[in-house]
């Protein structure tokens, strides 16, 4: 896998770069936009971690020129410290696959990058059983296990935590989730899936001492992310 | 009332009246006077001629001179009939009462004279009032006379109300003995014709009057009684004639007026000799039945009740004119065919009819102006209308000149408004509500090219707007009720400048909707310096994480020891001191942009993002969510930030391996429904010093400014910013078994969605 790097401070570059080379991944840095631009018309990535505020074009251009330019794109997390709400649904809404507020923590950055390639790399076939920490899901039974302990869901309760645990560490759209669970696309019942967020939040005992904790991206989407280092 | 309904009205009173009055009239005849009058006239115009059968022998001023005074000896009339009966005349009426016995002699010789004249007819009188309380007396001839005459009839003469002699009736009936006396005259017809006349024939009754067309005036041929009885006129004068004696001499009384139209008199036996060429001819004059009389005489004045609705006032005068044109014309038509229908009652409804009903219209009218007038004075408009001292004039001259008054008023008003309008400050424009421009002020004008009035507002807005915000505008604007939540839209000219566009409803007087005015304001220079400044605050944020970001990047790699821990702690705190400075600066700046969020979630996940902090230290942060799903609308960002703020501070002030409650649940207050969360601790609670100011700008607690663990000024001042911002409340205290406890009260967000799985 090879993954390109645009940030105009260097010691990020590093930091991220080590992180990748833990995963057993190659990575190129860029310092600025142009040179970032420059290279994805001539080489290929399975991967850009971009950075918003750099010389040169900056990180929502170089997204939208993407969109444009580049067959077949890869996907992008955009990686920044900007980290008002707003910033975060345009550049979601612009097309960023992913985006983590600078500081994070590397295991979580390391987990977002892992989530996308993984996605990229095309999905796994559906098997009928999947274990995801001490979670166990029984595809065909659409039934949980926490443990030894059997949870009890409703159809589309389990429909949503399967979509969540298979797209961990992704940031999903409230719209995706809708279309793909409930086949809707109204806004009419917005609230119902808030309610049911909520309800496999708390009958899954979703915390970070179980390994894993829902993420809110205010005015986007919900995340399911994998907390690796404690538990 | 509304003019209409009142008007209406008003018709319905007047054609009632108007047909009541008629047929009242008509029923009991009341204007026969009238009617008589117009009678005679009419009947003037073509007279019939005088039958040439009838001779009239005069008892005149000759005779009297010739005979000596009145009453003459019977002999006299003996010897005259003799005379007469030389001539050999068809018959003879001899119309001179010969009630009273005479000299036995001279009623003999003429009882004698008269048998010997065939067909002589004499009369019978009545007397009104009658002897002994009858209600008439019936005068024969003496019974000789009644002997000797061919047959009796009688010679009533009928009067009308004007003393005029218009009628006859054929037959004269008693009606308590039934006996009925036919007229001398049919008497003599039915001798001479030998069957009864066939007006007699078609009589309802014995007594009905028929009215009987006159010649003119001594159209007859007559000669003088002296005459025929001195012989000196030949028999052939009177063969075959009918004879009909009488006197005519002006002192002999028998002389009565009659419909000839010049208010003369005729003497009796003329009107008979009338009556019998009357009756010869068969050509009475019947009056038309009372019910079409009646419908006839309603048919004008329906005819102009039902115009007053089409026609103007002058139309509906010259048409009374030709109704009453027609009315006469028709009565002559009619009497040429011996009908008579009386034009009075038909006359005087079209006369009356128009003058009454323009009275209670312009009653009405006038009421309704009053009532205008008044309401117009009274409207809310907040420039009060003078009334004008009026001179002293009529009533509707006085409304004509407060009408007039008042529509320069509303001139002067408009002209006012829209003067007003047009130069105010800001651009503005008025839409109906079919959406079209009606006004346009001057500065809209210049805004865009002249002559935007009635332009269609979608195309005024694809010249003025930018088209990025074109939709936007046209969402704003197809909201059909009141915008809840933003009452304004903002959007850029096609020429680059900033606008908040408001719109508000234009009500008609009665609170109709009409249409909305649009007011434009140029919020350019403000909407720049807003940019601007959140530039500023993105570049300051951005600027002092990034290179906290980068320290910390460096120090991951690192050997954890006490000196990176240290400088780990520091950046973090930078950070958090950078984002609650421009979470404050937001704050201050921005509009409230909220949503629906579930507040458990937020809390839970506030608290999910410090757990690596709190397991560090052994501390537990326990959720006891008893909020039952109940939803805020908040600015998720803001006030997840100020949870974290509040748990952060929990988990600080706690002791190692100690326990954060956060409590949620619903609750209310002064009956409003609020959702609260109460963060505790198990540390050592604020101090009092600073209990009082604890969510002021850079307040801290001093007690625990020597340790490692510092509180950022900027926390809670920031939270407490925040909770006001959401209309929500927030307490800090310390709770009786020590340690701090923090409550935030935020509103209950309706429920503005059904549930549904």
């Amino acid at each position: 896998m090879r993954i390109a790097i645009a940030d105009d401070d260097s010691e990020i570059i590093e930091f991220l770069g080590k992180i990748v080379e833990a995963q057993g991944y190659v990575y190129v840095g860029y310092p600025d936009g142009t040179a970032l631009s420059n290279a994805l018309l001539r080489d290929t990535f399975d991967l850009v971690i971009l950075d918003w505020n750099m010389p040169g074009k900056n990180g929502l251009e170089i997204l939208q020129w993407m969109e444009e330019a580049i067959e077949d794109r890869p996907p992008v997390i955009m990686m920044t410290s900007r980290s008002a709400k707003q910033d975060i649904s345009d550049a979601l809404n612009a097309g960023a696959d992913d985006y983590i507020t600078k500081p994070e923590d590397k295991n979580v950055i390391a987990a977002r990058i892992n989530a996308l390639l993984r996605r990229n790399s095309g999905a796994s076939a559906m098997e009928t059983t999947a274990e995801y920490g001490d979670y166990l899901l029984n595809r065909i039974e659409q039934t949980v296990k926490h443990g030894d302990q059997e949870i009890a869901l409703t159809a589309k309760e389990f429909e949503l935590t399967d979509l969540m645990f298979r797209n961990r560490d992704r940031t999903l759209s409230r719209r995706y989730i809708m279309e793909t669970v409930w086949r809707t696309n109204a806004h009419l019942a917005t609230r119902t899936l808030d309610m049911h967020v909520s309800r496999i939040r708390s009958k899954l005992a979703l915390k970070p001492e179980n390994g894993f904790r829902i993420f809110t991206v205010f005015g986007y989407g919900y995340r399911l992310e994998t907390f690796s280092n404690g538990g | 009332m509304r003019l209409r309904q009142r008007l209406v009205v008003e018709w319905l009173a007047v054609a009632l009246l108007a047909s009541c009055m008629v047929v009242a009239l008509g029923y009991w005849d009341s204007l026969s006077r009238f009617d008589n009058l117009v009678y005679d006239q009419l009947s003037g115009i073509d007279r019939p001629e005088a039958s040439p059968d009838i001779m009239i022998v005069e008892i005149d001023e000759e005779s009297l001179h010739a005979f000596g005074k009145w009453p003459w000896p019977r002999e006299r009339h003996a010897q005259f009939f003799e005379q007469l009966a030389i001539g050999t005349p068809r018959a003879t009426g001899f119309d001179v009462l010969l009630s009273e016995p005479g000299e036995p002699e001279g009623d003999q010789l003429l009882a004698q004279a008269m048998a010997d004249l065939p067909n002589l007819f004499l009369p019978l009188h009545f007397v009104f009032p009658g002897s002994n309380g009858a209600e008439f007396d019936v005068r024969q001839p003496i019974a000789p006379f009644t002997a000797a005459a061919t047959g009796l009839g009688h010679v009533n003469l009928l009067f009308d109300a004007d003393g005029v002699v218009r009628r006859a009736n054929l037959c004269f009936g008693d009606k308590d003995t039934e006996a009925e006396w036919p007229h001398l005259m049919e008497v003599i017809y039915q001798a001479v014709e030998g069957n009864m006349s066939p007006a007699f024939d078609r009589l309802d009754d014995c007594d009905q009057n028929l009215l009987m067309p006159y010649a003119d005036r001594g159209a007859y041929q007559s000669i003088s009684y002296a005459a025929l009885a001195k012989g000196q006129v030949p028999p052939a004068f009177v063969q075959d004639k009918i004879i009909l004696i009488g006197a005519t001499a002006n002192g002999m009384g028998d002389q009565y007026p009659v419909p000839l139209g010049d208010g003369g008199t005729m003497a009796g036996v003329e009107i008979m000799a009338n009556l019998y060429s009357t009756i010869a001819r068969d050509d009475f004059i019947r009056p038309i039945p009372l019910i079409q009389q009646l419908l006839l005489s309603l048919l004008p004045v329906w005819i102009l009740l039902l115009g007053f609705w089409r026609w103007r006032p002058r139309t509906t005068i010259v048409v009374s004119f030709f109704l009453i044109v027609t009315i006469l014309l028709a009565s002559a038509v009619l009497v040429q065919f011996s009908l008579w229908f009386a034009p009075g009652t038909a006359l005087l409804g079209v006369l009356i009819v128009y003058p009454v009903w323009g009275w209670r219209r312009l009653q009405a009218t006038s009421d309704f102006m009053d009532g205008e007038l008044e309401h117009f004075g009274r409207s809310k408009v907040d420039i009060p209308i003078m009334r004008t001292e009026l001179g002293p004039v009529d009533v509707i001259t006085g409304q004509a000149e407060q009408l007039t008054h008042a529509i320069s008023h509303v001139r002067d008003l408009r002209r006012f408004i829209s003067d007003a309008l047009r130069n105010l400050p800001d651009p503005m424009f008025i839409t109906d509500l079919r959406g079209k421009v009606t006004f346009v002020n001057r500065l809209a004008q210049t805004g865009m090219e002249d002559g935007a009035q009635n332009l269609a507002l979608d195309d005024m807005l694809d010249r003025f707007v930018s088209a990025d915000d074109l939709q936007e505008v046209k969402d704003y604007l197809d909201q059909k009720s009141r915008p809840t939540k933003q009452d304004y839209v903002e959007f850029t000219s096609s020429d680059g400048r900033i606008f908040a566009m408001r719109r508000a409803p234009v009500a008609s007087d009665e609170g109709l909707l009409r249409g909305y005015i649009h007011y434009l304001a140029d919020i350019t220079e403000v909407a720049n310096a807003a940019q601007q400044r959140e530039e500023v605050l993105q570049l300051l944020s951005h600027d002092m994480r990034a290179p906290q970001a980068a320290i910390l990047a460096l120090l991951d790699g690192r050997e954890t020891d006490e000196t990176t821990s240290r400088i780990e702690g520091h950046a973090r705190r930078t950070l958090a001191l950078a984002d609650n400075f421009v979470g404050l600066a937001r704050i201050d700046a921005s509009e409230f942009a909220g949503e629906d969020i579930l507040l458990a979630e937020l809390v839970e996940e506030a608290n999910d993002s410090l757990w690596p902090l709190a397991q560090k230290r052994g501390i537990r942060c326990e959720v006891e969510d008893q909020s039952e799903g109940a939803f805020v609308h908040v600015e998720p960002s803001s006030l997840y930030r100020s949870f974290v703020n509040l748990i952060d501070n929990a988990i600080k002030y706690s002791p190692d391996g100690g326990v954060v409650t956060i409590g949620i649940r619903v609750t209310d207050l002064d009956g409003q429904p609020f959702v609260s969360v109460a963060i505790s601790d198990q540390g050592k609670g604020i101090s009092e010093g600073i209990l009082g100011q604890l969510f002021e700008r850079f307040a801290s607690d001093d007690t625990m400014a020597h340790s490692s663990i510092k509180g950022a000024g900027l926390g809670l001042n920031f939270v407490a910013k925040v909770i006001a911002r959401h209309g929500g409340h927030i307490r800090g205290e310390n709770q009786r078994d020590g340690g701090a406890c923090f409550t935030i009260l935020l509103p209950l967000a309706p429920d503005l969605e059904c549930q549904t799985d």
